[in-house]
């Protein structure tokens, strides 16, 4: 007699796991909100630097700490959008990688603070403070994983191309089962190259009045980047060294929640 | 015999190449036939291969194939973030399959293989040899008529190599599929196939059949 087989037994979640992930998802949509609800908040009531640099709470530190992360987190996803199409373009021939690799290679060798203080004045006329913060970061940390993503897209072996031909994986169905997959251990260092140019560029992204004639540091944006700029210019040393300390935890915390784990997830994505 | 496979005048150059990779191949594979393709590295049989699959286009001449058709790669080709089962229903869930479906005729095919024991194992778990039978089990989980292998067993220890040819005869024996295999190895085109095409600078030098693989053994 023939044997049926219930698959939906097999691959069913155990209950305390599906619990689990249902709270851990229950928390993460509220973390998500509460930080969109600010960054909302800062889009509606721009540049407000309403901290006063002589009386810095611990509880403002926070509140710089939440407005940084969402800052970056957004650059960072539209930068993860942006080069997802930007990479398979420059891949998509030799000829198209002839002409677009050694044109992207240009840009971004030129400075951040070269020419793109005249876009960002741009941002600033609109009263788009936020924008402008965002752009800034976004083109210091597009290239590092736009060229990563390029680097993965070369190194999908010739066999698995020629297997998703033959069972007729095209369009966005190969995208998704076979590129993605394939480039996700290059996504991973891509991105923590790109958060560091990220980190690397805050303080010039936050401290807009640099960038607006005769500005000054009301016109900021309140975060991290900022605090530390104010804190150096009045010598309010411990507000620095505080919100050194916030970023440094920051970057830890990243580091061993996210980082780490997506190394360790992305050894199983690669080819031998 | 009904043919199930023919290819008339086929030639491929490729961009900036003066020389042509394929130069007016004719062919006829039969139905249900072990058709084995031999010849040096560089020789064309590759190319061939892919020109008949559809992954190169020829320069000129005509390919009659079936529309479905299915291949073992020579690395296997198993995509590393797959489980065994993952990767052996990989064609049929593209396909569009239900999942009950593909995973169900994925499992029929592991057995085939004797990979029952390993269907959540990785590939990285797997020795050289495994891997290379969840390639001819994703393969032969498509069903089609026409079964394409392009240098199997080329990367395999020589006792390994031995059990999966002993399996691959059984397999086409049991399913009664046209076989078309790529090797750069005569010893093993004679001990598999029907008929052996030598290949030879873009061209098939000459097509032999069972009866006469000793003109072939002389050439080793």
């Amino acid at each position: 007699m023939s044997t049926v087989k219930h698959y939906h037994h097999h691959y069913h979640l155990s209950y305390t796991t599906s619990l689990r992930r249902h709270l851990s998802a229950i928390i993460l949509a509220i973390i998500a909100v509460i930080l969109l609800s600010l960054v909302g908040f800062s889009f509606v009531f721009p540049a407000k630097n309403v901290i006063n640099i002589n009386d810095v709470s611990p509880l403002a530190l926070l509140f710089a700490s939440i407005f940084t992360l969402s800052r970056l987190t957004i650059a960072y996803f539209a930068c993860l959008f942006l080069s997802i199409p930007l990479a398979l373009l420059i891949t998509l021939n030799p000829r198209v990688e002839r002409v677009l690799l050694p044109f992207f290679d240009i840009i971004q060798s030129i400075p951040i603070l070269a020419f793109f203080p005249l876009i960002v004045l741009i941002f600033i006329r609109i009263n788009f403070y936020e924008g402008a913060a965002i752009f800034v970061l976004i083109m210091s940390m597009v290239w590092a994983l736009t060229f990563s993503m390029v680097g993965g897209l070369k190194t999908i072996p010739e066999d698995v191309k020629s297997a998703a031909f033959v069972f007729k994986v095209t369009g966005f169905k190969k995208l998704r089962y076979i590129t993605l997959p394939s480039i996700f251990p290059y996504i991973v260092t891509g991105s923590l190259l790109s958060w560091g140019a990220g980190w690397n560029i805050l303080i010039v992204a936050e401290v807009l009045h640099t960038y607006i004639p005769g500005g000054t540091s009301s016109q900021d944006l309140f975060g991290l980047g900022s605090l530390l700029v104010n804190a150096t210019y009045h010598g309010r040393n411990l507000v620095f060294i505080a919100s050194l300390a916030c970023m440094i935890i920051l970057i830890g915390l990243l580091n061993f929640f996210v980082w780490q784990k997506l190394l360790h997830k992305a050894e199983s994505f690669k080819y031998d | 015999m009904t043919s199930v496979i023919s290819i008339v005048n086929l030639t491929k150059k490729y961009h900036g190449q003066s020389k042509l990779s394929l130069k007016d191949v004719n062919l006829e594979i039969n139905q249900g036939e072990f058709f084995c393709l031999i010849g040096p590295s560089g020789c064309g049989k590759s190319t061939l291969l892919k020109t008949i699959i559809g992954i190169e286009k020829p320069t000129s001449g005509q390919i009659h194939r079936p529309e479905d058709i299915t291949m073992v790669f020579q690395s296997g080709a198993l995509l590393p973030w797959l489980n065994v089962l993952d990767n052996t229903s990989f064609g049929l869930k593209m396909k569009g399959l239900p999942e009950i479906q593909y995973r169900q005729t994925a499992e029929k095919y592991l057995e085939m293989v004797g990979l029952s024991q390993f269907l959540k194992k990785s590939p990285r778990e797997l020795s050289g040899g495994q891997r290379q039978r969840v390639g001819i089990a994703r393969a032969l989980s498509m069903e089609t008529e026409v079964l394409f292998l392009d240098e199997p067993f080329s990367a395999l220890d020589p006792v390994t190599t031995e059990e999966l040819h002993k399996d691959l005869i059984k397999i086409w024996k049991d399913t009664g599929k046209t076989i078309i295999m790529i090797s750069h190895s005569i010893q093993e085109a004679v001990e598999l196939a029907d008929r052996i095409a030598v290949m030879k600078e873009g061209e098939i030098e000459k097509i032999v059949d069972r009866a006469n693989f000793k003109e072939i053994l002389d050439m080793v």
